[in-house]
């Protein structure tokens, strides 16, 4: 069974004014499916590109990126767009919610571009709001959310589609200590009900609830001592 | 896509921001307002060049007099009777124009002596009993055809009899004269007759012109209907008959449908050309109004781009968001626009100084431009939203 995210020899560079910044250098690394896998590093160090090569929100300028044994790296857009719709969740630092709509709009808002039965995706929904525990304040706005329940929010959004990878990326990075933890605890919960979870931080506490832990260094990766 | 997301997007997009939106509604709305106002205007001018048309007559040349009637000559029956002599295949007739008070009131008619011709060179419908015809002309018998204005205000009916000043007529007809349309400023009173025309033979002895005008034979228009050619075609050739020197018409004015468009069109034209430069340029503002609002609006949303490509929206997806919400706000400034317009049209009719009148182009059109400037002016915007990367929109995150 091939491994759920494969990178064989990647390399991302990226033109600034200055020149060509190369940002990964031939990358090998896979995420096995129902792995909790956390990536560090200081900024800078290409943890977020890797990130975003992994949830297919960009490719590779050389080498190949494999999701579940398919090579997406030279995926058309369209296709990519496709791909990411039902395979991959996301969760930002910055939540991104849309302030306007209620709690429950938002966990809807991941149905916006796949066809869907609309009652059976506000049952979906609150399933998920209901594993975050926040099914209570499903009408409440979003924007009157505290941070930690925004961020729950995010997670029940990215994850009501039932994805095959959740993709992370600094999710804890505007939270304090104690909402960190929860949100953590949230991520290990879906980790052991089968979800495979990538989660990118420069916190290296965190990585204590990781099943493997990655450090990017200078557009490399080794793993990190935890 | 479903509908009733795109306008949940739309609502979202529009309450994020809501005095941006306004701002260019009303640089739209102020836009739209504009060009239904000049679509009105040459509607109705439209309108106003038909109706002179028809009030003339299709293809009716009319001749009329400007010297005065004197010893020395002026337009004539004679002449008339010359252009019959010359034109068999022409329909033509002569008016005689007075004016006279009808018994026992000081209210003063239009009396017009004329021929059996005149209602169907003019192309008027008789509305009851018959117009004037020949044996009323031959033997100058006392019958009147009363115009339907007068018919309906003073109650005259087929049979009646009535008196200009002291002569007694009885009413034969009454016919629908129209000429409305040429009753404007410049109108020629021998063109338009006005409501109150009563006709009569123009063989019947003008008993009730106390002015005693010297008669001769003398008229005050020709009118001349030509079955094969067309008024411009005709005009050269009677021009050629009535001012040849010995003929002593006189001054004469020449009226065809094209010669009265003429200043119609020219009206039209300077209002097309100055009105619709200004409406052009409100609704450039208005679409410029609208860019500068969708460029802040890419750029406010950049985060939410990322996010909605993360969730599978394509390109075009992204494009259509910003070009479906321009568009959204264009098409309802447009109807705001014209519906406005419209009823400023309707409270105010009558107070404009030049013709308005609403027409299905200025109801359709406005909306329309409203739909295609928010298309194209929400173009390049929405292409930029459609070409950032979500890696790059999440960057900004």
């Amino acid at each position: 069974m091939p491994p759920l995210v494969a990178f064989r020899n990647v390399e991302k560079h990226f033109y600034a004014p200055h020149g060509r910044v190369e940002v990964l250098k031939g990358i090998d690394f896979t995420v096995e499916s129902g792995e909790f896998v956390g990536i560090t590093g200081p900024s800078g160090s290409g943890k977020s590109t890797l990130m975003n090569l992994a949830a297919m929100l960009d490719v590779p300028s050389r080498g190949v990126v494999a999701f579940d044994g398919m090579d997406v790296s030279r995926m058309a857009d369209a296709d990519l767009c496709d791909f990411r719709k039902v395979r991959v969740g996301m969760v930002f630092q910055k939540y991104c919610l849309l302030p306007h709509r209620s709690v429950l709009d938002n966990v809807l808002f991941r149905f916006r571009y796949v066809p869907h039965d609309r009652a059976e995706a506000g049952k979906k929904a609150l399933q998920a709001l209901d594993l975050m525990g926040l099914a209570g304040i499903a009408d409440r706005p979003a924007r009157l959310l505290s941070g930690g329940e925004m961020q729950r929010v995010a997670i029940a959004r990215a994850v009501v589609l039932e994805p095959r990878l959740l993709v992370a990326d600094e999710p804890t990075g505007n939270l304090d200590g104690r909402t960190a933890e929860s949100v953590m605890t949230c991520f290990a919960s879906l980790n052991r009900q089968g979800l495979t979870v990538l989660l990118v931080t420069h916190n290296e506490h965190l990585l204590t609830f990781c099943s493997r832990s990655m450090r990017c260094v200078d557009g490399g990766l080794e793993a990190a001592a935890t | 896509m479903s509908l009733s997301m795109t306008l949940r997007d739309i609502g979202d997009s529009i309450r994020s921001q809501p005095t941006r939106f306004a701002l260019s509604f009303l640089a739209i709305g102020i836009g739209v307002i504009s060009l239904v106002l000049l679509l009105a205007v040459l509607s109705a001018l439209n309108t106003k060049s038909e109706r002179l048309v028809q009030d003339l007559g299709v293809d009716v040349v009319g001749v009329l007099r400007l010297s005065p009637v004197d010893q020395n000559g002026g337009l004539s029956r004679r002449h008339a009777e010359l252009l019959k002599r010359n034109f068999e295949d022409l329909t033509i007739s002569s008016i005689r124009r007075y004016t006279a008070p009808t018994l026992g009131t000081r209210q003063q008619l239009t009396v017009v002596a004329t021929d059996d011709h005149l209602a169907s060179v003019r192309g008027w419908s008789v509305v009851a009993g018959r117009f004037l015809d020949r044996l009323d002309v031959q033997g100058a018998q006392r019958n009147a055809v009363v115009t339907r204005a007068l018919s309906e205000d003073w109650g005259w009916q087929v049979g009646n009899l009535i008196y200009l000043r002291d002569t007694p007529f009885t009413i034969v007809g009454i016919v629908n004269a129209g000429g409305s349309a040429l009753d404007t400023e410049e109108g020629d009173p021998r063109l338009v007759l006005g409501d109150r025309v009563v006709l009569v033979p123009k063989t019947v002895q003008p008993y009730w012109d106390q002015a005693q005008t010297p008669s001769r034979g003398a008229i005050d228009a020709l009118f001349v209907r030509g079955t094969q050619l067309s008024a411009p075609d005709l005009m050269p050739a009677l021009r050629a008959v009535l001012q040849q020197p010995d003929q002593r018409v006189g001054k004469l004015a020449w009226v065809t449908p094209a010669s009265l468009l003429r200043e119609v069109n020219r009206l039209k034209k300077s209002i097309a050309v100055s009105a619709g430069t200004v409406s052009a340029l409100c609704l450039l503002l208005g679409g410029t109004a609208l860019m500068s609002l969708m460029v802040a609006n890419v750029r406010d949303r950049i985060t939410e781009i990322g996010l909605r490509r993360s969730l599978g929206a394509t390109r075009v997806d992204i494009a259509l968001l910003f070009a479906l919400e321009a568009v959204a706000v264009t098409v309802a400034a447009g109807l705001f626009g014209t519906l406005l317009a419209h009823a400023v049209l309707f409270l105010t009719a009558g107070n404009w100084p030049v013709p308005v009148q609403a027409s299905p182009w200025s109801v359709a059109i406005p909306p329309l431009a409203a739909a295609v400037l928010g298309a194209l002016f929400s173009y390049w915007p929405a292409r930029t939203a459609a070409g950032i990367a979500p890696s790059e929109a999440l960057r900004n995150e």
